[in-house]
């Protein structure tokens, strides 16, 4: 089949003024997005600049915007996208600044992961326990939703309130938050609660569940930006103290 | 067979969230807007009983019924979608939240629809 593309180009060097270009190229049915912008490169346009590398949705470079909703180039097929043969729009990922063609600067993105202090932090006053530290079966498996995240910026550009607010830490990062909230081997639950439960972090979000419907990895950053609402609420009605 | 058309690429319009989000500001702005026309009104009675009467008098048509009808299906919408988003909020009910969506607008509708029938009955 031929699939069409109409691929929103944007060179910086030039004027800087973006424009959509159109191309066809044969493949097969099974064709995804991804395996028809490197057919693409390969025979028609080598000038055409889009990021990937495992295309197999493990390592979230692929994300954008396809037919206008933010989604891994690599898990769409073509003709998913587009069953009656039209070209299928694609553009780079929504809310962040464009580097060039479908490549964003996902620097906002991990700036904001980077400032819910995204790691297990251990307070070195307690003494390490002998032997492992123990995660019980019930909050692991509750954790590993949260985990999987491959930090592909596709909530991100699915968000409307981070498309109104740029200071809004965003779905990601607050998924990140409770993540690590929620380890018992953590120790920073309140310098992160404190970092998140603030204008432009959890208060920012209204429920709109986009991120959740759109993330290619069954992540539900609105659960977890809900249950941290619950625990700042609950902590000051003063009915948890830590 | 293989379907190759993708939910996702289908509900292209809305998703019960974003709906839920919008309906719920649209009729916010609109319980504004009532809440001022209704203070205006009533305060015509500072202007005595003629003027009053003649104020309301014009509201007795039915278009006008038909928007008190609209009134109380909004408040019913926003009241009971404002409740999920309370519930919401306290993480109660997420894995649900859209069936509580449809189930506030389905009620919303219905509240509308009887109070339609109940502004027949007084003409
Ligand atoms: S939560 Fe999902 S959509 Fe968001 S960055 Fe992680 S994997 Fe991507
Ligand atoms: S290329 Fe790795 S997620 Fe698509």
């Amino acid at each position: 089949m031929e699939a069409k593309l109409r691929v929103r180009r944007y060179d910086p060097s030039s004027d800087g003024l973006a424009q959509y270009q159109l191309y066809g190229v044969e493949m097969p049915e099974s064709a995804t997005v991804l395996d028809t912008l490197l057919a693409t490169r390969e025979r028609l346009d080598g000038s055409l600049a889009f990021r990937c590398a495992c295309r197999s949705a493990i390592c979230g470079s692929c994300a954008m915007r396809i037919n206008g909703q933010s989604r891994l180039a690599c898990k769409t097929k073509v003709i998913q996208a587009s069953p009656h043969g039209r070209p299928v729009t694609l553009e780079p990922l929504a809310s962040l600044p464009v580097l060039k063609d479908l490549v964003a600067d996902m620097g906002p993105f991990y700036d904001k992961i980077r400032a819910v202090v995204p790691w297990l932090a251990a307070d070195p006053a307690k003494r390490p326990p002998v032997r492992e530290y123990l995660v019980d079966a019930g909050r692991s498996t509750k954790l590993s939703q949260f985990a999987a995240c491959i930090q592909c910026g596709v909530c991100y550009s699915a968000c409307p309130m981070v498309a109104a607010d740029d200071r809004y830490l965003g779905p990601a990062a607050l998924a990140k938050a409770y993540r690590f909230c929620h380890d018992p081997r953590d120790d920073a639950k309140a310098e992160r609660l404190s970092r998140v439960a603030r204008e432009h972090g959890l208060w920012r979000c209204h429920t709109i569940f986009s991120c959740q419907e759109w993330c290619p990895k069954g992540v539900n950053p609105t659960e977890a930006i809900q249950n941290l609402k619950k625990l700042t609420m609950l902590k000051r009605l003063g009915f948890i103290r830590e | 067979m293989y379907n190759p058309v993708d939910a996702q690429f289908q509900a292209k319009a809305m998703r019960a969230g974003t709906a839920a989000w919008a309906l719920q500001r649209l009729s916010g702005l609109f319980l504004t807007a009532y809440l001022i026309t209704h203070l205006i009104v009533i305060g015509t009675v500072v202007r005595g009983e003629g003027s009053f009467d003649s104020m309301l008098s014009k509201f007795e048509s039915t278009p006008f019924l038909v928007l008190d009808a609209g009134l109380v299906g909004i408040v019913a919408f926003h009241g009971l979608n404002g409740a999920r988003l309370i519930l919401l909020d306290f993480a109660v009910g997420l894995r649900y939240q859209k069936a509580l969506f449809w189930a506030s607008y389905v009620i919303a509708v219905g509240v509308f629809a009887a109070m339609v029938v109940a502004a027949r009955n007084l003409l």
